[in-house]
């Protein structure tokens, strides 16, 4: 009777550890038979150029009134770096550059450059703030775009902390992680983003990398282009004109 | 709302820190779990003989903190409503995730040790217990009441068997903590590969510090004697662990500054200005050093019981307050500074709401409740033949 | 027999609750949910993509104004200012047909500063003034009361 028991324990025992190691292994195999991105097309880049942007802060007005974003949060916010004679560096952002900036007290003599960098969510191809989110909230599209799943998001911040452009905020409102979407409600309707909508300057660039007459490829080819921090490996989609090497 | 003190340019998204008191508390109070976790262990698996007083009382404070170890949490997730998100879909490319699995496996494991180690007391207790309170007893023992040799026997060897499996166990709860912080790359304070082991090690002495702390407090607000012997074990093990502690961490800040990267600017900035008292004179000189010459005299050095017994609860005491600033300034000190390298912002707790200190003083304390009412049920020290347990 | 019994109650406990566990997130998880191509990056809701898609839509651009404002377009022809959009200086489209909730933006020199003041970090070559006085005195004319930009120049053909 004893001995009975035990022969059952032993292969009831064999058969459940035998079958959960196999379902876990086959889910495992399918999953790395499916290697880092297959599935997700980068089709967009956004391009910034340093070197036309004039400071206006339209785009973060614009982004603000198209995406509804709360006071003191920043989808997108432009930067502004003067860099003096005699070493020091001063950078600002009043507000993000919202309404614009005012004249700084430097005297021009004492000026060796100054130029505006707007920022925004790098929709990058290797996002570290979609591997970090325990729960699948954060992904990337199809299209290649980062976005966020609002019903899903619990609220945990740890995006926010492995973002290394500081694009990502806690939306007061909803409670959940909330950045710059590259505007996917307007791109999916064929129209641009928000902010490349109202640039005066032509500062911001946006669409597809394949598209030969479009601005991207434009200057893929034409011009000498750089991304914010690329020793993180995240392989940031937004590329800069003219970014100075005082620019984190 | 505390006036935010800003100094140097942040990035917008950087000036408010996102992480609290209570992701503070988390780490803090699975850091006792941890601690308490290996000194039963000790007994269970290593065969320390001195810790058996405290072996069956370490399970239970264990227990007890990990039952509260996720409500901190719960206090600050934007949806707590969707928590169970964390089990239902978890993504274990995320360091966060292992929470889901690794806390509810792990807890399972230190209720099943407890139930096993508990057994002939709920069997016994079932038998001669009346009315509502046999009903109890005969639901913990699972309608089981069999407590005959063989079922002892076997019930000891899968003690010893869950124990052995605790100990990884709870290496990889108090690990994943630190892995979460030490793996983000994007932030430089908290990336290293040193993080998990200065956490866990942190972690194992402020678990024994608890229980040296508690153990103190029972024997002196009750009729149970004091194990000198017991406790001078446990400042042996204190002191060897906090040494290799102490060398984790000053390691770490040694090689920041000798490596001097990008970020140590603003990094010593910080430190400096937002966390001098915290950092420099309470986690390191104070409460690391102190206490490091201290237990040395303590395990070391021939003295009265008393006065031992004196010095290492002195030195308990500094750990586990070394342990929390140590908590405290990484996870604050890591978001004092801009990602931009060229701003500082600061964080003060609210006293109140759902965030605040008092909160996190209530969430703290619970667990002690939960040990006052476990030892109605069921006595956390084993009766002694020569005194009347209360 | 008797030894294995509390072993088999509680194991039988446990598998009630992982069992349990696994109903329950049948129910709870949504049908989307999966892992889309990539587990690192696309281990997420499918449906929410397109329910993002979905959000209303402000700025309308340029051409939508000039569907009804064929004057301003006009005026805008190719000069300096036909690349702005409408929207950067009037905002995002609003409903406004037969309504007072007119776009128009008031005449204040603030609203032209805001792009034209001098900023050190704007590019040279980008018309800036330092005041309206300033500019005022270089254009040797007089500054009068209640002189605005658009006193010289219109804002839809302002070269």
């Amino acid at each position: 009777m004893k001995q009975d028991r035990r022969e059952f324990i032993k292969k009831a025992g064999w058969t459940f550890i035998g079958s959960g190691l196999y379902i876990n292994l086959f889910s495992l195999g399918t999953s790395l038979a499916n290697p880092s991105r297959s599935g997700i097309q980068h089709l967009y880049a956004f391009i910034v150029d340093t070197e036309t942007c004039i400071g206006c802060g339209k785009c973060v007005a614009a982004c603000r009134a198209e995406n509804r974003v709360p006071p003191d949060n920043y989808r997108t916010w432009v930067e502004r770096y003067t860099l003096l004679k005699g070493g020091g560096v001063e950078v600002d952002s009043p507000q993000g550059g919202e309404h614009g900036f005012q004249p700084l007290a430097f005297a021009r003599a004492d000026i060796q450059k100054s130029f505006f960098v707007p920022k925004l969510c790098n929709h990058c191809a290797k996002p570290n703030c979609v591997q970090v989110c325990p729960v699948g909230a954060t992904y990337v599209s199809p299209e290649g775009f980062v976005l966020v799943d609002e019903k899903r998001c619990v609220g945990c911040s740890y995006c926010m902390q492995a973002c290394p452009y500081s694009a990502r905020f806690m939306n007061p409102v909803t409670h959940t992680a909330d950045k710059c979407t590259w505007c996917y409600h307007r791109i999916r309707r064929g129209m641009t983003t928000a902010c490349v909508e109202v640039c005066p300057a032509g500062a911001r660039l946006f669409g597809r990398v394949d598209d030969p007459a479009g601005p991207v490829a434009r200057l893929l080819k034409a011009r000498r282009l750089q991304v914010l921090k690329p020793e993180t490996g995240n392989e940031p989609m937004v590329f800069y004109v003219g970014l100075d090497k005082e620019v984190h | 709302m505390h006036e935010i003190v800003t100094s140097g340019f942040l990035f917008p998204n950087d000036v408010h820190a996102h992480w609290s008191v209570m992701i503070v508390l988390y780490p803090y109070i699975t850091g006792l779990v941890a601690g308490a976790f290996i000194v039963s262990s000790l007994y269970h698996v290593f065969g320390v003989k001195e810790v058996k007083p405290v072996a069956r009382f370490s399970l239970v404070a264990a227990f007890s903190f990990l039952l509260f170890a996720c409500t901190p949490l719960l206090f600050h997730l934007g949806h707590p409503e969707r928590a169970f998100n964390i089990i239902f879909t978890p993504k274990f490319t995320s360091a966060m995730s292992g929470f889901g699995y690794i806390y509810n496996v792990y807890l399972f494991i230190v209720l099943l040790e407890i139930w096993f180690v508990y057994r002939s007391e709920i069997i016994r207790r079932a038998r001669e217990a009346q009315g509502p309170l046999k009903a109890l007893y005969w639901c913990l023992a699972l309608g089981s009441l069999n407590d005959n040799e063989e079922a002892l026997k076997l019930d000891h060897k899968i003690i010893n068997v869950l124990a052995a499996i605790g100990i990884p166990s709870a290496c990889i709860l108090h690990g994943y903590v630190g892995f979460l912080f030490g793996s983000l790359k994007s932030n430089p304070w908290w990336s290293s590969p040193l993080m998990p082991v200065i956490f866990l090690l942190s972690a194992i002495v402020s678990g024994i510090s608890i229980l040296i702390v508690c153990y103190w407090l029972v024997c002196r607000f009750s009729k149970l004697s004091l194990d000198a012997e017991c406790l001078k074990a446990m400042f042996k093990y204190l002191w060897a662990f906090f040494i290799l502690d102490v060398a984790m961490e000053g390691l770490e800040l040694l090689t920041h500054i000798y490596e001097a990267h990008e970020e140590w600017l603003i990094v010593s900035m910080m430190l400096s200005q937002r966390l001098g008292f915290s950092y420099y004179i309470l986690q390191m000189l104070v409460c690391s050093v102190l206490p490091l010459i201290v237990l040395g005299f303590v395990v070391l050095k021939n003295m009265q019981d008393s006065t031992r017994i004196r010095l290492g609860l002195g030195c308990a005491v500094l750990i586990l307050i070394q342990v929390l600033a140590m908590r405290w300034n990484v996870i604050i000190g890591g978001q004092l500074f801009s990602k931009s390298l060229r701003g500082l912002t600061s964080y003060t707790p609210a006293i109140l709401g759902r965030e605040g200190l008092l909160v996190a003083l209530a969430l703290f304390l619970m667990p002690f409740v939960v040990m006052y009412v476990f030892n109605l049920i069921l006595p956390l020290f084993e009766k002694e033949p020569e005194t009347e347990k209360q | 027999m008797k030894t294995y019994d509390h072993i088999i109650r509680f194991t039988l406990l446990i598998a009630a609750v992982i069992i349990g566990f696994c109903i329950i997130r049948t129910y709870m998880l949504p049908d989307s949910f999966g892992n889309h191509g990539s587990y690192s990056y696309a281990y997420c809701r499918a449906d929410s993509a397109d329910e993002q898609a979905l959000l209303p839509v402000l700025h309308q651009g340029a051409k939508h104004c000039s569907a009804c404002h064929t004057a301003q377009a006009a005026l805008l022809g190719d000069n300096t200012h036909s690349q702005l959009s409408c929207e950067s200086c009037h905002g995002g489209f609003r409903a406004h047909n037969n309504t007072t909730e007119r776009m128009a933006i008031g005449n204040t020199t603030d609203t032209c500063l805001v792009c034209h003041v001098r900023l050190d970090a704007r590019p040279a070559e980008f018309p800036q003034i330092d005041s309206l006085a300033a500019h005022v005195a270089d254009q040797d004319e007089a500054l009068l009361p209640g002189m605005t930009c658009t006193t010289c120049h219109d804002p839809h053909a302002p070269m």
